[in-house]
């Protein structure tokens, strides 16, 4: 579904990734993983769009899409999430979300001349308020986004990106500075959605949720792929040891 | 050929004024990444605190340069002045805020200005300067004494920026504010340097606006945006870069205004400066502004 | 009595329209546009022109002041919201003088600063809306019809849209949002509205000349919607309203119209400074009735 192939960015001297090359499959959960600075935040902006690669290709389900705008890519299906969560301060938490449906009625001609009954769907309505309930944030509706804890905006960026019903969800450190509860929340909303075949390139440190969703972990160190497997494949090789180590 | 001199002349001039302006702007950008808009009133300023210095009938000699150096000093103090007062308070907000602040402040010195002065044009009492013809083109001494003065002002920027340690400690901010905060250097003298050399810059360059044109209050508006545009087209936050920017907008006016019209002066200046910020806002010599950092 | 009451609600309503219109571009999507008063002076002049050279209709000439000013407005989205704000606003600046001084030196057409005399009063359907009182009324419903239509759209998601880009534009793209083409409506409609209200600003003062689209309108402008409360409909009712008894306060007192320009640019920059510093979003907080209303919404 997903291909990186021989991915390069460089800005100015430095060089942030160096051919850096794997696949997604459909369905499949994947980890990212590396020492800090290795370039997966890098990486994931590449893929995104909101960075252009110096060289190299990204192919999503067919079509290339290395150097092309962001908001297009997302529209494609490849919606990612931000290490720091970015909810939109100044609309409740509803409105974050029913904003991140698929086709939210938000043309000029509607708000212009359409019913307003009719601006927002029914079955949106209804996946906001299931993904709401998925993430515990229902009884938050209301409150503006901008008031919600670290941990809460954390999971409504989850509930947005789910919102946005995309074929591969790219999640950047979901469970970095959450507490180990809401870590196990995440970890089921996870799973649950790849059971009903949402795939997944998850960058994270923490590993044993790494090790206990993912089917097979990418490595980088440096912005070099060092290794490529199944969790404990990767544990063992002496290179990624010595990544984190050394 | 003697069109093309003086057009050549007047551009150098001009460019000359608008370099002394745009160094200080670019240097605030430096250390602080944002555009202060009032620096061009600044320079407004100074030209009209030696024209009222200038009431006893200084015109030139040893104590025009004492008028000269007063309304300077006067000018970087209004600078410190601004910058603990409007700046200051919003060194987290984003670019934008402190932006809007600035053009307020430009507004309040126009206002000022015009309260005490009239909006009417002002002159310096002047002699009559002496012509020379300098390779086809009609300079007055005056104007000859303009291009020494920025030329020696510009010359003596780069001496504290590169020789003295404070001078080194400018430099470090605007290269990497964090890292400079961690190694101990003193960010606020930094900045406060900045803003007296940078004002006090302006404040020569505005005498020397006064010894050439008659002065209006709104003319800090203007030089503010020709500033500006010779700051981004040099590449914004280089020094070096500013100097060439003014002296390519000094010329490109003085070069199209000849062709087209004097009338069209500003309209050029300011298209230049759009036109730059679309095809290139990275400026000649700049690097450009990471968008992608934003991340 | 009437007529100052009048040419009072005149100033008012025009005042009104000129800040909901920057609002939706300032307060809802946060964009400085420091350019606004060139819309209100392309309206104007489109307007006075069709009416003036070419024996326009009134109505016509409205929509056709408007609809200028608005495609006007798109090409300068084009143009500059590509760059980051504070870059945005220094372009728009610019081009508010460079439009200034098209209009002041293209004098075959614009009469540069002798202006343009004249100006008929609007006359719809046959009815000649000649004295102050009847130009306040049409004044009046042109206001009405801005506040039900910039309401509407920015309760509708389009509004909710340019928010969500005022407060994290990179979110909204991650989200599959085409953020230029939102932000670049958002000045169109803007510049509409203002287009519109410059043609029947003419219409009013029966002369114009390039010299009254200055940038202290705008900044006077900005103010009124800073004041009101960033993105807040009835804020920037209210920040106008100020404004209005303010500048008409220099006309009571009869201070002379020099001294009343510089005294209102003295007001208006320490205020700006003074709202930039202590609370960036406005003096007005958003109002029980905005809340409520988004609560009721939520609930239906």
């Amino acid at each position: 579904m997903l291909r990186v192939e021989g991915v390069v960015k460089e800005f100015g001297g430095l060089q942030a990734l160096s051919d850096v090359s794997f696949d997604v499959e459909r369905g499949e959960i994947v980890g990212l993983i590396g020492p800090n600075g290795s370039g997966k935040s890098t990486l994931f902006n590449v893929i995104s769009g909101f960075y252009k690669p110096t060289a190299g290709r990204v192919i999503f389900n067919g079509r290339e899409v290395q150097g092309r705008n962001p908001e297009e890519i997302a529209a494609g299906g490849l919606v990612r999430t931000f290490q720091l969560a970015r909810p939109f301060a100044s609309l409740t938490v509803e409105e974050n979300v029913m904003l991140a449906a698929p086709s939210p009625g938000e043309a000029l001609a509607r708000g212009l001349f359409g019913r307003s009954l009719s601006w927002e769907r029914r079955e949106d309505r209804e996946r906001a308020h299931e993904v709401l309930e998925l993430v515990r944030l229902w009884e938050h509706r209301r409150q503006l986004a901008g008031s919600l804890s670290y941990g809460q905006s954390k999971l409504l960026a989850l509930a947005c990106a789910l919102m946005a019903r995309p074929a591969l969800l790219l999640l950047d450190e979901p469970t970095a500075g959450v507490n180990p509860n809401l870590t196990r929340i995440i970890r089921d909303v996870v799973e649950r959605l790849n059971i009903d075949g949402m795939t997944f390139l998850i960058v994270e440190h923490d590993m044993l949720f790494v090790m206990s969703l993912c089917r097979r972990v990418v490595v980088l160190d440096h912005g070099e792929r060092i290794a490529v497997g199944t969790p404990q494949e990767v544990q063992r090789d002496p290179r990624v040891v010595e990544a984190y180590l050394g | 050929m003697s069109d093309f001199s003086q057009v050549l002349a007047n551009g150098l001039i001009a460019g000359s004024i608008y370099a002394l302006i745009a160094v200080g702007y670019t240097m605030v950008y430096g250390v602080l990444k944002f555009i202060n808009f009032a620096h061009g009133d600044v320079a407004m300023a100074g030209a009209y605190l030696a024209f009222f210095l200038m009431g006893a009938g200084i015109t030139h000699g040893p104590k025009l340069v004492v008028v000269t150096l007063v309304a300077a000093a006067a000018c970087g103090l209004l600078g410190v002045l601004i910058e603990r007062l409007a700046y200051r308070p919003l060194r987290r907000a984003s670019r934008l805020t402190p932006l809007i602040t600035a053009i307020g402040v430009s507004i309040f010195l126009e206002a000022v200005v015009t309260l005490i002065w009239g909006a009417q044009f002002r002159q310096y009492p002047s002699p009559s300067w002496p012509l020379i013809d300098v390779a086809g083109a009609r300079i007055t001494a005056a104007e000859i004494a303009i291009a020494v003065v920025a030329i020696a002002s510009l010359v003596a920027l780069q001496w504290f920026l590169t020789r003295t340690p404070l001078g080194a400690n400018v430099r470090a901010v605007a290269d990497n504010l964090e890292l400079a905060t961690s190694l101990g250097i003193d960010v606020d003298g930094a900045i406060t340097a900045v803003f007296t050399v940078g004002s006090f810059l302006a404040g020569i360059a505005g005498v020397l606006i006064g010894m050439e044109i008659n002065i209006l209050p709104v003319m800090g508006f203007s030089l503010g945006i020709k500033a500006f545009a010779a700051v981004v087209l040099g590449g914004i936050g280089s020094v070096p870069g500013a100097v060439l920017g003014a002296y390519l907008i000094g010329l490109v006016e003085n070069g199209a205004a000849y062709a087209v019209g004097g009338v069209w002066k500003e309209a050029i200046a300011y298209g230049l400066m759009i036109l730059v910020l679309l095809v290139r806002p990275a400026g000649l010599l700049g690097t450009p502004r990471e968008s992608e950092a934003k991340l | 009595m009437i007529a100052a009451i009048s040419s009072l609600a005149i100033a008012l309503g025009l005042m009104i329209v000129l800040s909901l219109s920057l609002n939706l571009a300032v307060g809802h999507t946060g964009l400085f546009n420091l350019g606004h008063a060139a819309f209100y002076a392309i309206g104007a002049f489109t307007g006075t022109l069709l009416m003036v050279r070419l024996g326009c209709p009134w109505l016509l000439a409205l929509l056709a002041g408007g609809l200028l000013s608005a495609c006007f407005g798109y090409l300068i989205g084009l143009l500059t919201l590509r760059l980051s704000g504070d870059y945005f606003a220094i372009a728009t600046l610019g081009l508010a003088v460079v439009t200034s001084s098209v209009l002041l030196n293209w004098q075959s057409l614009t009469r540069g600063p002798m202006g343009i005399p004249g100006i008929p009063r609007p006359s719809i359907a046959g009815v000649h809306v000649a004295a102050d009182w009847q130009l306040a009324l049409l004044v009046a419903a042109f206001v009405a019809v801005t506040w039900f239509v910039i309401g509407r759209l920015t309760r509708s998601p389009w509004g909710r849209l340019l928010r969500a880009i005022r407060d994290d534009e990179i979110a909204a793209q991650a989200l599959g949002k085409r953020t230029l083409t939102m932000k670049t409506q958002a000045v169109a409609l803007s510049a509409f509205f203002t287009g519109c209200a410059g043609v029947i600003y003419a219409g009013y003062l029966q002369y114009i000349d390039p010299t009254i689209f200055n940038i202290n309108l705008t900044i006077a402008v900005l103010v009124a919607v800073i004041f009101g409360g960033m993105g807040n409909n009835a804020g920037a009712v209210v920040g106008a309203t100020l404004l209005t008894l303010f500048q008409q306060m220099m006309v009571w007192f009869n201070v002379p119209s020099a001294v009343a320009g510089t005294l209102q640019q003295i007001v208006y920059s320490i205020l700006l400074v003074v709202m930039m510093i202590l609370r960036p979003k406005g003096m007005v907080s958003e109002g029980v009735v905005a809340r409520a209303m988004r609560e009721t919404r939520a609930e239906g």
